[in-house]
């Protein structure tokens, strides 16, 4: 039985706990677009993958939690925590992503989520280390 | 929208969610009218603020209408499975009326939950408040920002 769109994007997801980025940007079209919000959008599987391994290279662990999770036609969308250590200081984010899947493949990523949220337990850790409290 | 056994009592469905919301752009509803698609316990949370109830839930919509000009919100996409709906959106507005030229962009998503009646009991928005005001920034401080972002983010 084939799997549904929403069971693609959630294994896709869950290639980020094992930080298996080439796992994740294989579950993509040869022509996907990645669109961080607040970025400009990434063009390619080879591009997306450059990224992966670029933005997410001071990341230790990741572990992904599924909030919510719908699907329309060929569209998921998904809520989420994302929990994880950027260089030894553990996050978690509130982000939101809608998916378009085609023939198996992510043909289009659309994320969302506020980095400010994500910064500022960085900057209060960070200045809890150096003040020796932590 | 649908109905329940009671046309008094319709639920709501991703469509009429879409629906429901356009226009707020331009008027927010009476706390009365609002009563009919919202619970009276109603929780909303964003990255500025959380609210309870329909009053302080109107006066957040109400406040984002009346301190910013020419405010123009789109819903896009939107998927629900039972009670659970989401829609991504953008929103473009002039936070001064002495520079309506300033443009503030953003995007993000929207989660809402309804209850055993059908109607709205919680409601989450996901967006990101630095891309909103460096959407009214200058080009080299917003590329500033991209390149620290990239060497940092």
């Amino acid at each position: 039985m084939p799997k549904s769109n929403t069971e693609l994007v959630l294994e896709n997801l869950a290639g980020f706990d094992r930080l298996d980025y080439e796992f994740v940007a294989n579950g993509y079209a040869e022509d996907a677009v990645l669109h961080f919000m607040q970025e400009e959008p990434i063009h390619g599987r080879a591009e997306i993958l450059a990224f992966f391994e670029r933005q997410f290279a001071p990341i230790n662990t990741t572990r992904i939690e599924i909030v919510n999770a719908i699907e329309s036609g060929d569209l998921v969308m998904v809520e989420r925590i994302d929990h994880y250590e950027w260089k030894g200081i553990p996050v978690s984010c509130p982000v939101a992503n809608a998916t378009e899947v085609k023939d198996g493949k992510i043909t289009a990523w659309r994320e969302y989520y506020d980095k400010r949220f994500a910064a500022d337990q960085v900057i209060a850790q960070s200045k809890a280390k150096a003040e020796g409290s932590v | 929208m649908t109905h329940g056994a009671d046309d008094e009592t319709p639920t709501l469905d991703a469509l009429a969610v879409h629906e429901l919301f356009s226009g707020w752009d331009k008027e927010v509803p009476s706390v009365e009218e609002m009563r009919r698609w919202f619970a009276d316990d109603l929780v909303f949370e964003d990255p500025l603020q959380r609210t309870e109830g329909i009053s302080e839930y109107r006066e957040m919509n109400e406040r984002l209408l009346r301190k910013n000009q020419d405010l123009v919100i789109q819903m896009e996409e939107s998927a629900q499975n039972g009670p659970h709906i989401m829609f991504t959106f953008s929103l473009e507005l002039a936070p001064s009326k002495r520079r309506p030229n300033l443009r503030i962009y953003n995007s993000g998503m929207t989660y809402v939950r309804l209850n055993n009646e059908g109607k709205i009991e919680y409601h989450r928005d996901v967006w990101d408040l630095n891309t909103m005001f460096l959407s009214a920034a200058p080009a080299r401080v917003r590329n500033a920002y991209r390149r620290f972002v990239k060497r940092f983010g």
